[in-house]
């Protein structure tokens, strides 16, 4: 059995309302303010470029979850406005110290100066992260947060802590009145005619949308090519939501909000050293989300800090029974943590594995830790260490071995379809069985070939050669259609069979060795320049068929130049969501040196490299891909 | 509600995963609304399903069809002594009487013409003046009539099709009582499909509206072909 002591377990039901009682720096909040009366606040806003001259003595801290204004006005004397994490914003807002319009306007400026042209669709010479913005509509947005703010202030109803808080959107996530492109001009003409659930929970929370962060072309490749690197644009992003992992790392936008189908939050959350979280399935709505697999499509937020992640995933959560069916299995029933919790000890009780099936990309089966670079391996063992002296318990134990059909029935490398081949010859995995048939209840195929017939020939065209099926003058969205319907019923009831008991044996896999979550690492090197991945888990569509929920946060740095981010993971089952996140947050309260870390902004190159060949169009390698059925087809072919 | 321009659909029986990940071998899809799903798990009894003889119920008579009463032919407009059709009454000799109205509910059905068109149309005569079509109405009606015929329709030489077109114009004229003789003459497609030699089968449609409501569709073949002799 599991060995969860009550100190792991009150994690499941901290809420967001908790007091915190301790700052990062372990100083009590009555000491930052006296301290922060001490150094003149008022001069280090001024100082810091932002409009607030208003600031005066700090206002009363006594909002719960958020730290107080004196202790950010403190932080404020070392980094920019655009710096400090939501919370910290938050108190700033919700004092008065600080308007969202000046918050916006901030980033807007930092969008103009470094994010490079808009619409390029390709290595735009600078950071690319945001494909698109609508000024007016995010000042707008932003005029409105100011005066539910000002009417909060003066007695009225409270505002979130995400009033008039920036941030970006992926570019395949609908937002009413603005265009939704999916990384790729084949979508022009996709306009959102309302905000999708999860988005107006945002919006009802006062959210000011900047614009669209993009995305790899149809969110396929999880290697990104369109955006740059938050460290050097140079380097790979990560994707498929791109701009959204680059964009609050080079201070774009506070947080962004990506999607991940497999591997396409995880991914540029951990090369850009963000901290982001993969929710549970079913966690937040999915509805008005361009899909790409329904069933294991999630949405969640990259942002600079866990907690500032938790807080954008408590408003995005909830049921949505109408559109989104998988809402209503949702394991989280309670809010998210917010807050760290007291004492030096505050992982005591947990167990944290380390699988040793979880391999890196080589064709060994050794232990993943010896295919790390030196440098990683070394930052690996240091987080261990830490996780143990924060109370933890991290042992290393076997995982669950996903090339064995035995075990990981559902996603098998090897061994037989165990279903017949559909009509057309191909072969029905347990897997494809399931995604097909969900693809072919939402008929999305059916939908892009309406849209089709109302946009321009070539445009049309490469509709049809990213979504029809069938080869040569066969190929039509009829075809799709005919063999996303042509899943039998008792085909897909034996694919979710598998799915579950892959599940059951994962779950199975951590309670022999009572293990709570697991910590691995995405990439086992430094992250490279663009145009390939450095090397990077096996198997890292696991977590998305299993619909467990991850979440990345850097813990280190390279020491040669340029300096990127090396990140690790916590990856629990179901229900392990605030679990996670909880320890997050205590791992970030205890070191925060490195989610607070603030890269060099990058000029935009005068004069962008041009010749190189535009990457749009040009074919994803398969074990990068996002979609876990070309994916786990390309797994079977490599022998994996 | 399609939250954006391309409108796909809420996937409607997801297979929801477990809270309790140990649960496997429920089927997953159990939604009992969605017959779809509900294969495995059924609502209902099955034995339900049979479907029983129903009780015999006493024999429905058919319904009665009364033609209109026989009366003499109403003498024609405009003869001396009589304003109209209908049965001279005896107590004012020269009054016409209305014909009585057919009973409620009865159907009286629609007295066909009688149509006469010629076997076979030579192609020459037929691009030239089109088809004759006598007539013979037992009043006066609202006619309609046209020939039509399967025409293929040659867009590609893979796209090759067969549709209904009509080769003669359509005429539409309201005609009285008696004999009368139409001219079809030939529409535009009509002489693009008949040549000169063109051997073709072809159907005359007529539709004749009398004014009470009642109508009644003739068809007759017509064949469109060059006399025998004549074939080189």
């Amino acid at each position: 059995m599991r060995d969860s002591s009550v100190t792991a377990e009150a994690a499941d039901d901290v809420l967001m309302d908790v007091a915190d009682e301790q700052t990062e720096s372990g100083l009590s909040r009555r000491s930052f303010v006296g301290r922060a009366g001490l150094v003149g606040v008022a001069g280090a806003v001024l100082a810091s470029g932002a409009a607030a001259a208003t600031a005066t003595a700090a206002t009363p801290d006594v909002l719960p979850g958020l730290p107080s204004v004196a202790s950010v006005k403190v932080r404020l004397e070392t980094v920019r406005i655009v710096d400090l994490e939501i919370l910290e914003l938050a108190a700033l807002l919700q004092a008065g110290e600080l308007t969202a319009v000046e918050l916006t306007e901030l980033y807007l400026e930092r969008i103009d100066a470094l994010n490079g042209p808009f619409e390029t669709y390709d290595d735009n010479g600078a950071y690319g992260a945001f494909i698109r913005i609508d000024r007016a509509d995010a000042l707008a947005g932003a005029r409105a947060a100011d005066a539910r703010l000002e009417k909060a202030r003066a007695g009225g109803p409270a505002a979130p802590y995400l009033c008039g808080i920036p941030i970006g959107v992926k570019d395949s996530i609908g937002l009413k009145g603005r265009a939704t492109q999916n990384g790729t001009t084949a979508f022009a003409g996709n306009i959102g005619n309302e905000d999708p659930p999860a988005m107006a929970r945002l919006r009802a929370d006062g959210v000011v949308f900047l614009g669209h962060t993009v995305c790899s072309e149809y969110s396929s490749s999880i290697a990104g090519t369109f955006a740059g690197n938050a460290w050097n644009h140079r380097y790979v992003p990560g994707g498929s939501s791109q701009g959204s992992g680059v964009a609050p790392i080079a201070r774009l936008a506070a947080a962004a909000i990506g999607e991940e189908t497999g591997g396409s939050i995880i991914m540029p959350g951990s090369a850009n050293g963000a901290s982001a979280i993969k929710p549970a399935l079913g966690t937040a709505s999915v509805a008005g989300v361009m899909p790409l697999s329904p069933g294991v499509d999630v949405i969640g937020p990259i942002s600079r800090s866990i907690r500032d992640s938790s807080l954008l995933l408590n408003a995005m959560a909830g049921p949505d029974p109408e559109n989104d069916p998988q809402t209503l299995s949702s394991p989280v029933t309670t809010a998210l943590p917010l807050t760290p919790r007291s004492g030096s000890r505050p992982l005591a009780g947990l167990t944290i594995g380390v699988p040793q099936t979880d391999w890196m990309t080589s064709s060994t089966t050794a232990s993943p830790q010896t295919q790390y670079s030196a440098e990683n391996l070394a930052v690996f063992n240091r987080v261990r260490g830490e996780l143990e002296r924060l109370g933890a318990t991290v042992k290393d134990f076997r995982g669950l071995n996903m090339r064995l059909p035995a075990e990981n029935p559902y996603t098998p490398s090897s061994g037989a379809a165990s279903l017949p081949p559909a009509i057309d010859g191909t072969a029905i995995t347990p897997s494809t069985a399931v995604v097909s048939s969900n693809r072919g209840d939402t008929r999305y195929v059916e939908a892009i070939a309406d849209f089709a017939q109302t946009v321009p020939f070539a445009q049309a065209n490469r509709l049809l050669a990213q979504y029809g099926r069938g080869s040569g003058a066969n190929r039509s969205f009829a075809n799709a259609a005919a063999f996303n319907t042509s899943i039998t019923a008792w085909q897909r009831r034996e694919g979710e069979r598998a799915r579950r008991t892959l599940i059951a044996n994962y779950q199975a896999a951590l309670d022999a060795d009572g293990v709570d979550f697991m910590l691995v690492m995405n990439f086992g090197t430094k992250i490279t320049l663009r145009g390939a991945l450095p090397v990077y888990r096996s198997w890292f569509q696991g977590p998305n068929a299993l619909g467990w929920p991850m979440l990345t946060f850097p813990v280190g740095y390279t020491a040669d130049s340029p300096k990127m981010p090396i990140s690790v993971q916590f990856l629990g089952p179901r229900d392990s969501t605030a679990q996670i996140v909880q320890a997050a947050i205590d791992y970030q309260a205890a070191h925060p040196r490195w989610h607070r870390e603030v890269p060099e902004d990058m000029e935009p190159q005068s004069n962008p490299r041009r010749s190189a060949p535009r990457t749009e169009n040009l074919p994803v390698d398969p074990l990068m891909s996002n979609d876990p059925l070309v994916y786990e087809q390309a797994m079977r072919e490599a022998g994996r | 509600m399609s939250f954006l321009t391309i409108a796909w659909a809420a996937p409607y029986s997801m297979g929801v995963l477990p809270q309790d990940p140990s649960v496997v071998f429920d089927a997953p899809l159990t939604v009992p609304w969605n017959p779809k799903q509900s294969i495995y798990d059924l609502p209902y009894d099955v034995a339900d399903l049979t479907q029983k003889p129903a009780p015999s119920e006493p024999p429905v008579d058919p319904p009665v069809i009364v033609n209109p009463p026989e009366v003499p032919a109403p003498p024609p407009v405009g003869a001396i002594g009589v304003g109209g059709g209908g049965v001279p009454d005896p107590a004012t000799p020269g009054t016409p009487v209305p014909a009585p109205a057919p009973a409620p509910g009865a159907v009286r059905p629609a007295t066909p013409a009688r149509l006469v068109v010629q076997g076979r149309t030579n192609p020459v005569n037929f691009r030239a003046k089109g088809v004759r079509v006598r007539l013979t109405l037992p009043e006066s009606a609202r006619v309609q009539a046209v020939v039509q015929a399967r025409v293929r329709k040659r867009l590609s030489r893979r796209r090759t099709t067969t549709t209904t077109q009509k080769i003669t114009r359509t005429r539409s004229v309201r005609l009285k009582s008696g004999t009368t003789a139409l001219r079809l003459a030939p529409s535009a497609v009509g002489r693009r499909t008949v040549g000169r030699r063109t051997s073709l089968s072809a159907t005359l449609v007529v539709t004749v509206r009398y004014s009470d409501g009642r109508r009644s569709t003739l068809r007759r073949a017509v064949r469109i072909a060059p006399a025998t002799s004549s074939k080189r």
